[in-house]
Order: structure tokens, then C-alpha cells, then sequence
């Protein structure tokens, strides 16, 4: 996958969501299609953070069974797992990387570290990352 | 009797699959390549808690649904640390993640001396989060020619304060420890307690062998060096794992059997070289990166310029890491002169 595409408005929602949650990470999973290589957002399941923590996440696994569920029954893929970083940069930390068992998803972090927010998505695998394109767009269908 | 080798049909994640009959679920994954320790599990919309899992036997029509755990955490390196310390980062074996590993790591370096400089330099410049440093003595003229923590200008003051002033300034992201007094038998174990990996940085036997001794029992990576003259020798210890210093050296030679630096010199380099390869170790230890001087003692001989790397295996008779030990608790050594 060259990237993922998200829709402006879905796009903001997620963003808000993570506001809504800071301190805390925030996390979620993003279901879509995968067309020409590029992962488009069709939908966006936000879960709770298991931790309640500003410094890590997990996301509870009773919680996951119903979202992959759904995404069958809808024809949609794991395109992306989201979180945020409340302070800190948008890049995978050490234990992102080591809990990264979706090698074909994009592992999307949100930054709120600084006045403008940062997103940004990787694909993880065997323990090395690789920043992948992510673009906003008013409407790709 | 059932044949083992009948099929069954099965549901995985809504998706069918044949399968082998009385196949259990951890037959099931490690047949799709699945480590079930990083996995939820549900069979027929119970969950199976993964020591179930080898006892659980599928039977046709089970519908088996997975789950790969989803978590993580903040970065923990900001923009400028990240700018910092790019060069590290960029290395394949160390990357970001062995970059945080040092950003979360403590070291206590005992002796703010000839080794501890060149060690708790690159250290704190590597980024380690907390850097310890216990030594009792001042700066004295004759330190200047090896011991470059110290300044001219730092003569009398205490050698744990002008090391402080240097490592903050080189990097004020690690936090600096600093403690003013001797390693003795009564405080030796609760200040490693508190630190990862302990480099030792002494240059008299007794402290060497009260930190061998400290650290087999609390079972802490020991990275251990000395120099003289125009030679030095380093070693990695992890106890339980590798040798012990005692394994090598069992017991401390006879008082003035073995010359100190004061009586018998030392290139200053020598500390620089033997100090910075304490460094590298300790960084690789933390990291978890490359070959490890563990159950080796490296020697250098600068004269000669040679490096020569003894192979050295655990004593099962060793008086402390031993099989059956007979030093239990730490030997009150007399500890006569500074750690430096």
C-alpha cells in the first residue's frame, strides 16, 4: 500500500476524537477497500483505550471481535490502527513497534504535541518501520 | 477409532477451512502461522485463554475467531532529542527503538576518574536517561593528564560536582545522579539496585571485587575494565549467564603484589580507549544490539598495538557465582583509597 486517503470530514472526526480524549491516547481502527495500492477510509470504529493512560494504549479485545465482524459483513478491509501521542511526535514508539502484529495495516499516529496536528502512518514490519503517505481529501468517490 | 487424517470442516475468522480431525487450536495455529500469545481467541463466541488452548480439540462446524492484540505507546523522544541523537537512528541495528531503550535505561558508574570519564561522557552523550556517579575524591593535579571530566580550573572541588557540570552541559536530557562518598559493604547493593547496568571504573581490587560480588547478587550487567601502564582489559559480566570476575581472578592479589597507577603509570589514553570500548558495551547491552564481551576479556596492549580476546568459561567452582558458593554475603574489604 503507497498510502491511505480519508475524507476531510472523517478526518476531522477522528482528530476531534483525540482532542476529546487528551490526556489520554486515543485509539480507534479504520476499515475501508484498497484500491490502485492506496487504502481509502470508508469507516471509523473507535475504541476505548483498556489503559487510560497518556503514555500508552490497548484496546480491548471484546471490543476488536465485533469490528472485524463488521468488516466482513461489509466487504471492508483493516486498512489502519490510530492512536495518539498526547506530547510526543508522530512516530512509532518502542512499543508500537513491538506490538505491530497487523504487518499489511497502516499503524496511523496522531501527534498532538504541537499546535498544529500531526498524522502520520506506518507500515511495521518485523520490527523496522516505514512512513507511508496519508492524504486528506474532500472526496474520493 | 477416529483417523486423525479425516477432515473436517471448520470456520476461521468466517473464512472455511479443512482441517485434520482432532486437531486442537494450538495444532490449528501454529498450522497458519499465528502466535497465539499475541492473539484473542474465541471458539464459538467463548473466549479460550491461551493455556487452553492445546486442550481444546476442534470438532466439524466450530467457528474459531481470532484477534490480534492492538496497543502501544507514546514516543518518548522529542523533536529535539530526536534531531540529537539522528545519527543513532538512523542505524539499521539501533533505529528508534534501540534509541528509546537507552533513552529509558540507567547506569551507575562507579569512579569519576580515568574510566568513568571517557564511560559517563559518551554515555550521556548517547542519551542514557539516568547516568549515576559515585565517587569520594577531589580533583588532584595529577588526575588532569587522563581524567577529562576535570578541568584545570575544577582542582580541589569534588570530582562527582565537575562531572555533573561537564555531562549536564553536554546533554541536559539525562538526568544525572551524583553520589559524594565511597562504595562500601553497607551501600553497595541498594545504589546498583536501582540501575540497569553498573560500569565499574575503580583502580584499586578491593572496590572491583565488592562490585563483582554486588552485582552477582543482585544480578546485574557488569561492565568491568582496568588499565596500567600501557595495557587495559575489559570484560562483560552477566551473572548467572557468563563468568564473574572471580571466576577469572578468584581471589584480590596481596597487597602491593600488583602496582596501582599511582606507583606504576598509565598513558592516559589508555583510559580513553578502555573507557569508551565500557561505553560501546554498555550501549549494546542496553540495546540489546550485537555481539556481547560476555565470557570474553578483551586486553589491549598499545605498545604491541594488539587486541587479544581470551575466551573465558563460567567456574562451576567459583566462590561466589559457583555452583556451590561459599561467599554468600558481601566480604568487608579495606577499602584504603579513592575510586578513581
Amino acid at each position: 500500500m503507497q498510502g491511505i486517503k480519508i475524507k476531510q470530514e472523517d478526518y476531522r472526526a477522528v482528530v476531534d476524537y483525540c482532542k476529546r480524549e487528551f490526556p489520554q491516547e486515543a485509539c480507534g481502527i479504520l476499515g475501508g477497500v484498497i484500491e490502485q495500492d492506496w487504502g481509502l477510509i470508508r469507516k471509523i470504529y473507535y475504541m476505548s483505550n483498556q489503559k487510560a493512560s497518556a503514555e500508552s494504549y490497548f484496546m480491548d479485545p471484546d471490543e476488536q471481535f465485533p469490528v472485524f465482524r463488521d468488516l466482513r459483513e461489509n466487504d471492508l478491509e483493516l486498512i489502519s490502527i490510530f492512536h495518539s501521542h498526547p506530547r510526543t511526535p508522530a512516530r512509532p514508539s518502542r512499543k508500537d513497534i513491538e506490538m505491530a502484529h497487523y504487518p499489511e495495516a497502516v499503524y496511523s499516529i496522531i501527534s498532538l504535541a504541537q499546535k498544529e496536528v500531526v498524522w502520520k502512518g506506518f507500515l511495521i514490519e518485523d520490527q523496522e518501520y516505514r512512513e507511508i503517505v496519508v492524504l486528506s481529501e474532500k472526496n474520493f468517490d | 477409532m477416529t483417523d486423525k487424517t479425516d477432515k473436517i470442516e471448520i470456520m476461521v475468522n468466517d473464512e472455511k477451512k479443512m482441517i485434520n480431525q482432532g486437531l486442537n487450536l494450538k495444532e490449528l495455529f501454529t498450522e497458519m502461522d499465528v502466535d497465539p500469545e499475541v492473539a484473542a481467541v474465541r471458539l464459538n463466541g467463548d473466549n479460550i485463554p491461551t493455556e487452553d488452548l492445546s486442550n481444546t480439540v476442534l470438532t466439524a462446524g466450530d467457528k474459531v475467531e481470532f484477534v490480534f492484540f492492538m496497543g502501544g505507546g507514546a514516543f518518548n523522544l522529542s523533536e529535539e532529542e530526536i534531531e540529537r541523537y539522528s545519527r543513532h537512528i538512523i542505524l539499521k541495528e539501533l533505529g528508534g527503538a534501540g534509541q528509546q531503550k537507552i533513552k529509558e535505561s540507567s547506569v551507575l558508574v562507579v569512579g569519576a576518574g580515568g574510566l568513568g570519564s571517557p564511560v559517563s561522557y559518551y554515555l550521556a552523550a548517547a542519551g542514557v536517561g539516568t547516568l549515576g556517579l559515585i565517587d569520594s575524591d577531589v580533583v588532584d593535579r595529577s588526575n588532569l593528564q587522563r581524567q577529562i571530566l576535570h578541568y584545570t580550573s575544577d582542582l580541589e572541588r569534588p570530582k562527582v560536582e565537575s562531572a555533573r557540570e561537564k555531562l549536564t552541559e553536554i546533554n541536559p536530557n539525562v538526568e544525572i545522579k551524583t553520589y559524594n562518598r565511597l562504595l562500601d559493604r553497607e551501600n553497595v547493593r541498594e545504589l546498583i539496585a536501582d540501575y540497569d547496568v553498573i560500569v565499574d571504573a575503580v583502580d584499586n581490587f578491593p572496590a572491583r571485587y565488592l562490585i563483582n560480588d554486588a552485582c552477582v547478587f543482585e544480578e546485574k550487567t557488569l561492565i568491568e575494565a582496568g588499565i596500567l601502564r600501557f595495557k587495559g582489559q575489559v570484560m562483560t559480566i552477566k551473572p548467572q549467564e557468563g563468568p564473574c570476575y572471580r571466576c577469572v581472578f578468584r581471589e584480590p592479589p596481596a597487597e602491593d603484589a600488583v602496582p596501582s597507577c599511582q606507583e606504576a603509570g598509565v598513558l592516559g589514553v589508555i583510559a580513553g580507549t578502555i573507557g569508551t570500548l565500557q561505553a560501546t558495551e554498555a550501549l549494546k547491552q542496553i540495546a540489546d544490539i550485537g555481539k556481547s564481551s560476555a565470557g570474553s576479556l578483551l586486553i589491549y596492549d598499545a605498545l604491541d598495538l594488539s587486541f587479544r580476546e581470551m575466551g573465558i568459561n563460567r567456574d562451576p567452582d567459583c566462590p561466589v557465582c559457583g555452583e556451590d558458593p561459599e561467599i554468600t554475603e558481601l566480604i568487608p574489604y579495606e577499602i584504603s583509597c579513592s575510586i578513581h
